[in-house]
């Protein structure tokens, strides 16, 4: 055997011994050791499971456009860990820079501190490149809904520029079956009042289905500041949040005959 | 069919330099690799810039779905600075540093070069380009075998300028997190 030979062939025995974690092969790989957890499923069962009381009040996390500020969105999870008032956490986008799986891995890494249930729903930033397949390889759905002690909240992709969006008669389906709950709770990643993105048509559609079906929240990340309007449509007020990356995140307290949000700057 | 094209003026027009000139545009050596960021197997040509000390390599990857979930084409062009070199008796180059600079372009649909004009000023980056770096050190051994020079394995540490960027940034990112080891041949002509 020739010198040439004998190092090629060490070459590969050395190569079959190596972790395959030690290798990458691109920046776009899709490939998660997370894939098939189907968090978004599995955590609005739970959350179904455990929360069907209506009389009883609650209080849920919102944090969202944690970016690649992995160590704020960490800090962010250990004081919500710390408050055993809260049932779960909604992260409401843009938890990636680019939607590389190195930034899906990172921001899963920390959410998996959390002791109760997450849930997670896409924002602009996750979509690029292969961001929607990995975001479906590991969360599940795009768009769901589930229900808390008589609150129905239906998650949604709404990031018209990036990616396709749901269909507008599957959310007023959904919305149409759920008009004796105690409240109707919409969560997007973008404000539905952007003039940049959605056509005067569509702004007006998305105020006319939540004065028809009863929204009494739209819930939103994207701008990176707070907003909120008690009157976005006669029935409905929308609460826009803060980014996590200016430390902060929000409680909403649920009540019986309200909905109250509580800013909370660490 | 307009890639045939294209790879047919390239090859006609070097068919058709004079032997001196198609002497300096012939590569100095053939370079292949396993892992590392620039597909799970690549290969390319490389020219010396000084001689021993720094190169450049162009090279064309893949990643199979098995291996990275997704089928991946890529091409990567990177520079090579060798500054330590240490000859032994029996032919052998010991370069204890190798460190490289490269960029990467990913091909497909869902990456973007550009962004389409409804999208504001710099609203995203480019997500086909990516950049990385290395550090490795590698094995050469002289032959004299007519036409190969020289045949050299190496191994790198690899990342990419993101990766490093949000490891600067956050404590909780650790180095494994944005490392990739990658071993390669090189074979000189």
């Amino acid at each position: 055997m020739s010198n040439l030979k004998k190092y090629i062939l060490s070459f590969f025995l050395i190569l079959s011994g190596c972790e395959s974690d030690y290798f990458k092969y691109s920046i776009h790989e899709t490939d998660s050791q997370y894939d098939g957890q189907n968090y978004n499923i599995k955590n609005a069962a739970i959350i179904e499971q455990s929360c069907n009381n209506p009389s009883e009040d609650f209080t849920f996390a919102v944090l969202t456009d944690s970016h690649s500020s992995y160590d704020k969105l960490e800090k962010a999870i250990n004081i919500i860990n710390s408050n055993p008032d809260v049932k779960f956490v909604f992260h409401l986008g843009d938890f990636t820079e680019t939607g590389l799986l190195f930034q899906y891995e990172q921001t899963v890494k920390k959410l998996e501190k959390l002791k109760i249930p997450f849930l997670v729903v896409i924002g602009n930033h996750d979509t690029l490149g292969n961001g929607v397949d990995i975001f479906r390889n590991i969360f599940g759905k795009t768009d769901f809904s589930f229900t808390c002690n008589g609150v129905f909240f239906f998650v949604g992709n709404n990031n018209n520029w990036e990616s396709s969006i749901g269909d507008v008669d599957y959310v007023k389906e959904k919305l149409s079956q759920h008009q004796s709950d105690k409240f109707r709770i919409i969560v997007a990643h973008i404000p539905m009042d952007d003039d940049d993105r959605y056509s005067d048509e569509m702004r007006q559609g998305y105020i006319k289905l939540c004065e028809d079906y009863n929204v009494d929240l739209s819930l939103h990340g994207h701008r990176h500041r707070h907003q909120y309007n008690p009157a976005f449509t006669t029935k409905t007020a929308m609460l826009v949040a803060d980014a996590i990356i200016y430390n902060s995140f929000y409680l909403i307290h649920v009540k019986s005959s309200s909905i109250e949000y509580e800013k909370i700057n660490f | 069919m307009k890639r045939i094209i294209a790879t047919l003026i390239i090859l006609l027009s070097f068919i058709s330099l004079k032997a001196e000139d198609q002497k300096r545009y012939m590569p100095d050596f053939f370079v292949s690799q396993f892992a590392g960021y620039i597909g799970f197997i690549s290969g390319g040509l490389g020219y010396h810039l000084s001689e021993e000390k720094s190169s450049i390599e162009f090279l064309y990857g893949y990643v199979p779905a098995f291996a990275g979930g997704i089928e991946i084409h890529m091409l990567t062009t990177r520079i090579n600075g060798r500054p330590f070199v240490y000859k032994s008796k029996n032919d052998f180059y010991f370069y204890p540093l190798n460190l490289a600079f490269f960029v990467n372009y990913t091909h497909g649909q869902q990456y973007k070069l550009k962004w389409s004009s409804k999208y504001p000023k710099w609203y995203y980056r480019p997500t086909a380009l990516y950049s990385g770096e290395s550090v490795g050190m590698a094995i050469k051994k002289a032959c004299n075998e007519r036409s190969i020079a020289a045949y050299e394995i190496y191994a790198d540490l690899v990342t990419m300028s993101e990766f490093l960027y949000e490891y600067s940034q956050n404590d909780s990112v650790t180095f494994k997190d944005i490392i990739s080891l990658a071993f390669g041949t090189r074979i000189y002509f």
